[in-house]
């Protein structure tokens, strides 16, 4: 009994941040979701659930969402797989280790500005490096691709995007491969291990509890991906480069727009918190498992 | 060596940079099929870094290695046909015991029935049948070291190479092991180099013992050998415990077969040599293991201490004293003495035990064993 | 120099004032003004030296101001909902008139132009450029004062269309597109094109339809429930010429790729030599043009049997708002009103170098045509002819996005009349 208290006396701090800072403007985000509000004073219209029917009904959205959930799943495989690569190769001694480390945390220390400037540049049809240096080895074809044309833009900022958020990853992920002892390789040398057997039976299983944050900050970071497509689109964000975020910006904050429609924009963060809360509670079930102990 | 004795492992003038750093020179030794070579040394003296040349962790910068009359110089770890038990046992957390144990079989995709089969054999040998299940975290230190031993068993490698395996266990633990290696070394008739900072275990574990320091090899021979013929003063400070006396002592004359040494406060006495004096000598260095000192009888002493401290172990009692001119000295006798703090003792050298080192650290005295 | 010399004398006056407020006790005016520019900008420059000079005047007035940039009619919306006193603020005119106007937060402003302009002589609404007026009323109400605007048109490398033989701009379409092949011929490209930039290409659109179907066409197609409007042929002929454009290598295939600045850029260094774009677009490239660069600008050309009139132009302004939450309307009214007085509005021409909304104040020269082109204004256009303010959702969203992937080649000219079609109708379907 007394120990209840107890318990209940140290828990009640803790319980009341966690309600103040992430409950109650949950609760509230769902609250505004339910009205039409431009966001100008206090005037709202209660709707009731039909910013959600709309959001139904509504291509940007669904487009958005696809785009948001490439960008998870394409570039989470990209960015997970890279930053693994390069930590496996960084282990097995190669060449270039420093260039390599340069280049995935340059996105680091550079403004996102910067950086969708330089890709910007890279991408450049006519003076582009990318194209310059496709037609200096002679592949012709390949150099006179548009990069950012309405059909490739997409994958061109993703191709951009995968390159910002792999020196992040790279970083959590080397920490947590750092951390198995070296013996643990050598032992495997001894039996004859190939790379990928030490890949999958050692690195892999070690790493776990790293990969599932690692995984759950990426489900978190994707889902409200917003400002690198936002400054890729320079001057305006076109479409095909919407995300849930981008949408949600557009369609509550106007930007050269005159589109104040916080409600609505409310309901799409909704669809985020959701999505995200789901995706989290999928990824640790999927990878649930003991803790390990070194 | 005769062309019947096989050998296993053949290390020829094998040396190791670390950058500029030379962990290992000129190194040359010749396992014995079914040898237990034991190598001893101060921390850092190279012993881990030639196991892990002879594994194939590290690349050799010069020399040969052959395993079984084959050249592994540039083989690949796997390929030496070697097993190693690391100190830290590096046993995979992730996995069951029966994984763990079962690791080098699963990599080299043997059937599951084998693997199983395999892995309860070694358990059996191991006695640890009933710990298949269990993760690492779930065992005592001795069950683990067994269960890193059962990696290795799993292997049926043509040499075990153990890096220190015993040194993470108590003192009872250790004893226990100790045996037990004994007797699965006895059971297998494998070839083992075993690396440990334990006298006792080097003492009684070895067919041979290598002695290194700093990267050479002082001295390789069975332990009675080291024991009672070191090469030089390394070795007759490094093995036996308590360690060797090392002493100034002034030499009175110096013949074809004998020097005669005088110790500070003691009467001159001849030492048996087989090396000669290069040239005019007045001190030499004189190394007196403490059990070969005894209590003087009157007027008998070769040399006088100032007792420091002194030890009852009950069966034997250690007494730490001083020489005239501040040299340390210990001595070891049997039985029970009592000895007052700064009491003036005398005690009396069997001289034919006495060592003599020259200037370079030459053992001058080898006595045929 | 002179301005600076100004800002001295005004730092100085305000200095004198404090003094004065702390002694004498005069009754202190603080006007808040929340910017359009970001500091350093030459508006912000020039808006800087509208306030040192009215305080200068006026000595119990002082500003206080907060240079927000673009986003600052979100940022001033954040800030009235957290109830932060602002007295002026400024934005685009359509995004004012879709936004704080059509919210009913600005104060309206019809006695104030029925009432003396500051410089005196006229009444303060003959201040303005009358069609600029007229775009900033919403439903006959004036809820923001445009003090600074650019017009949209074909703005062209004079030596270029020189060269294809152009001595005056055509004033149809068949002949622009005759000076443009000239041009082509001559190896240069014609039109540079934004791949990215919607509001830049829907201007092709716009002006065509305008021209074609008359300048309220495409507010009706808007606000046609049925989403059937979209099929009138006059839809059909506009993207037929837009299309020809790129058909006939007008418009270079990898624009396909260009994002911004990258067609721009090719404009200054000459390799290609027109866009239809803002009168910003001279300035923005005035650093990267040669010495002996001139440009031109020309009016959107007629399409033949047209309902529309080759003199309405497009305008994006610039415009004052007096929020109705203020304390001080007189003041800050007064305050607006003399930023549009002869000398205020020359300094913004001058030192901006942008279109203003006096019609007595002169354009620089590189304007000169755009300057023109709004004195002969019947009608100024709004963007999208006035679906971004009234249905701003829509025109970005569908209109624009989807006359992008059209313009791009994404898709034909029948789907992108399908796509409308059904578009239209779900967002009815959906409002
Ligand atoms: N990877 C390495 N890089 C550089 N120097 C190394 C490396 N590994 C070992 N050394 C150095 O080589 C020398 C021999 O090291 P080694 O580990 O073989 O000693 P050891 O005899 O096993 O010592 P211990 O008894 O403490 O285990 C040491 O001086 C050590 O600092
Ligand atoms: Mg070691």
């Amino acid at each position: 009994m007394i120990r209840g208290r107890m318990i209940a006396g140290f828990l009640t701090p803790a319980i009341l941040v966690y309600g103040f800072f992430f409950l109650l403007p949950t609760l509230f985000t769902f609250y505004y979701s339910l009205f039409d509000w431009s966001g100008f004073g206090e005037e709202k219209t209660f709707v009731g659930l039909q910013n959600y029917v709309r959001l139904w009904n509504d291509y940007v959205f669904w487009l958005s969402l696809w785009n948001t959930v490439m960008i998870l799943l394409v570039g989470g495989v990209f960015i997970m797989g890279l930053a693994f690569l390069y930590t496996i190769l960084i282990n097995s001694g190669i060449w270039g280790k420093k260039f390599f480390r340069f280049i995935f945390f340059l996105p680091n220390i550079v403004s996102v500005v910067a950086l969708s400037a330089m890709w910007a540049y890279i991408y450049n049809p006519r003076i582009g490096l990318l194209n310059t240096a496709f037609a200096s080895v002679g592949l012709e074809g390949l150099s006179k691709t548009l990069w950012t044309s309405p059909d490739n833009i997409f994958w061109a900022m993703l191709a951009a995007l995968i390159w910002v958020f792999t020196g992040f990853f790279l970083i959590l992920i080397m920490a947590g491969v750092d951390k198995i002892p070296a013996d643990m390789y050598e032992a495997a040398d001894l039996a004859g291990a190939s790379l990928w057997q030490k890949f999958r039976l050692i690195t892999v299983p070690m790493t776990w509890d790293v990969l599932t944050i690692s995984f759950v900050i990426w489900v978190i970071n994707a889902i409200k991906m917003f400002e690198f497509p936002f400054a890729f689109g320079l001057l305006q964000v076109p479409q095909q480069l919407y995300t849930l975020g981008i949408y949600l910006y557009v369609m509550g904050f106007g930007k050269r727009e005159p589109i104040y429609q916080l409600g609505y924009a409310t309901a799409i963060g909704v669809v985020m918190l959701v999505l995200a809360f789901v995706m989290i509670v999928v990824i640790r079930r999927l990878m649930r498992t003991d803790s390990l102990e070194f | 060596m005769t062309a019947d004795t096989k050998i296993s492992l053949s290390i020829e003038n094998v040396e190791k940079y670390y950058g500029g750093y030379r962990a290992l020179s000129d190194i040359d030794i010749s396992v014995v099929e079914g040898e237990f070579l034991v190598l001893v040394g101060p921390s850092g003296c190279g012993k881990s870094t030639l196991m892990r040349c002879i594994a194939g962790l590290e690349k050799i910068d010069a020399g040969t290695l052959r395993i079984g009359g084959r050249d592994v110089t540039s083989a690949i770890p796997s390929e030496r046909g070697v097993a190693m038990v690391f100190q830290s046992y590096a046993l995979y957390p992730h996995m069951t015991v029966a994984d763990n144990i079962g690791f080098p079989l699963r990599i080299a995709k043997r059937p599951k029935a084998e693997i199983k089969a395999r892995v309860a054999e070694v358990g059996r040998l191991l006695k640890i049948e009933g710990l298949l299940s269990r993760r690492p975290r779930e065992l005592s230190g001795g069950q683990r070291q067994r269960v890193a031993i059962g990696r290795a068993l799993v292997h049926q490698p043509q040499i075990y190479l153990f890096d220190e395996p015993l040194s993470n266990l108590d003192a009872a633990l250790r004893v226990e092991m100790r045996v037990e290696l004994a007797r699965l070394h006895n059971a297998t008739g494998t070839t083992m180099v075993y690396v440990t900072h334990d006298q006792v275990e080097a003492m009684t574990m070895a067919n041979r013992i290598v002695v290194m320091n700093g990267g050479v090899i002082e001295q390789i021979g069975a332990p009675l050998e080291l024991f009672n013929n070191p090469a030089n003063r390394f070795v007759a400070g490094f093995i036996g415990q308590p360690t060797t006396n090392f002493v100034n002592g002034r030499v009175v004359s110096a013949d074809a077969g004998a020097i005669t040494v005088e110790l500070p406060g003691g009467k001159p006495f001849p030492v048996a040599v087989t090396e000669r004096l290069k040239g005019p000598t007045p001190t030499l260095e004189v190394g007196i293991r403490p059990q070969f000192f005894s209590l003087a009888q009157d007027g008998a002493a070769d040399l006088t201490i100032t007792v420091d401290v002194v030890e009852q172990l009950g069966d034997e009692t250690l007494i730490y004293g001083e020489l005239d001119g501040d040299q340390s000295i210990t001595v070891q006798v049997a039985g029970q003495h009592h000895v007052a703090r700064g009491a003036r003792l005398d005690l009396a050298v069997d001289h034919d035990k006495v060592m003599l080192f020259d200037d370079r650290g030459l053992n001058l005295c080898r006595r045929p064993s | 120099m002179a301005r600076q010399g100004s800002k001295i004398m005004a730092a100085a006056t305000t200095a004198l004032v404090s003094l004065g407020a702390a002694t004498a006790a005069i009754a202190e005016t603080e006007l808040v003004y929340w910017s359009f520019w970001n500091e350093g900008e030459p508006q912000a420059n020039v808006i800087q030296s509208w306030m040192d000079d009215y305080s200068a005047l006026n000595p119990d007035v002082s500003f206080k101001v907060f240079w927000n940039g673009r986003q600052n009619q979100t940022t001033v919306r954040n800030a009235l909902a957290g109830g932060t006193q602002i007295d002026i603020m400024d934005a685009d005119m359509d995004a004012l008139s879709g936004g704080l106007a059509a919210e009913g937060l600005s104060v309206g402003w019809q006695s104030v132009l029925e009432g003396p302009s500051f410089d005196g002589g006229h009444s303060f609404a003959e201040d303005f450029h009358p069609g600029l007026l007229a775009q900033a009323e919403v439903d006959g109400w004036t809820g923001q004062i445009p003090y600074a605007f650019y017009t949209v048109q074909i703005f062209y490398n004079k030596a270029h269309f020189a060269e294809a033989g152009m001595e005056t701009p055509p004033e149809t379409w068949e002949g622009f597109v005759d000076v443009l092949r000239n041009v082509r011929d001559n190896g240069y490209n014609p039109l540079a094109v934004e791949s990215d930039i919607t509001f830049y290409n829907v201007h092709w659109f716009n002006y065509l339809i305008a021209r074609i179907a008359g300048p309220d066409f495409l507010m009706r197609a808007a606000e046609d429930k049925t989403g059937e409007t979209w099929r009138d042929p006059a839809v059909r002929q506009a993207l037929d010429l837009e299309r020809a454009l790129w058909d006939e290598g007008l418009i270079p295939d990898e624009s396909r790729g260009y994002q911004w600045p990258a067609a721009q850029t090719t404009l200054a260094y000459e390799e290609s030599s027109a866009a239809l774009v803002g009168s910003w677009l001279p300035i923005e490239l005035a650093d990267l043009v040669d010495d002996d660069f001139e440009w031109g600008a020309m009016k959107f050309p007629m399409v033949e049997g047209g309902r529309g009139n080759i003199d309405d132009v497009t305008a994006i302004g610039v415009s004052f708002v007096v929020l109705d939450g203020t304390e001080h309307r007189d003041a800050a009214q007064d305050f607006v009103r003399f930023t549009i007085s002869e000398e205020q509005q020359k300094k913004m021409a001058e030192e901006s170098r942008i279109g203003v909304a006096n019609p007595r104040v002169s354009w620089v020269p590189e304007l000169a045509a755009s300057e023109q082109a709004i004195a002969d204004a019947n009608l100024i256009l709004a963007e999208n002819l006035g679906i971004k303010v009234a249905y701003p959702d829509y025109s970005s969203n569908i209109f624009e996005a989807t006359h992008n992937r059209f313009f791009l080649g994404d898709m034909t000219a029948d789907e992108f009349i399908e796509e409308m079609v059904t578009r239209t109708r779900q967002y009815w379907e959906n409002k």
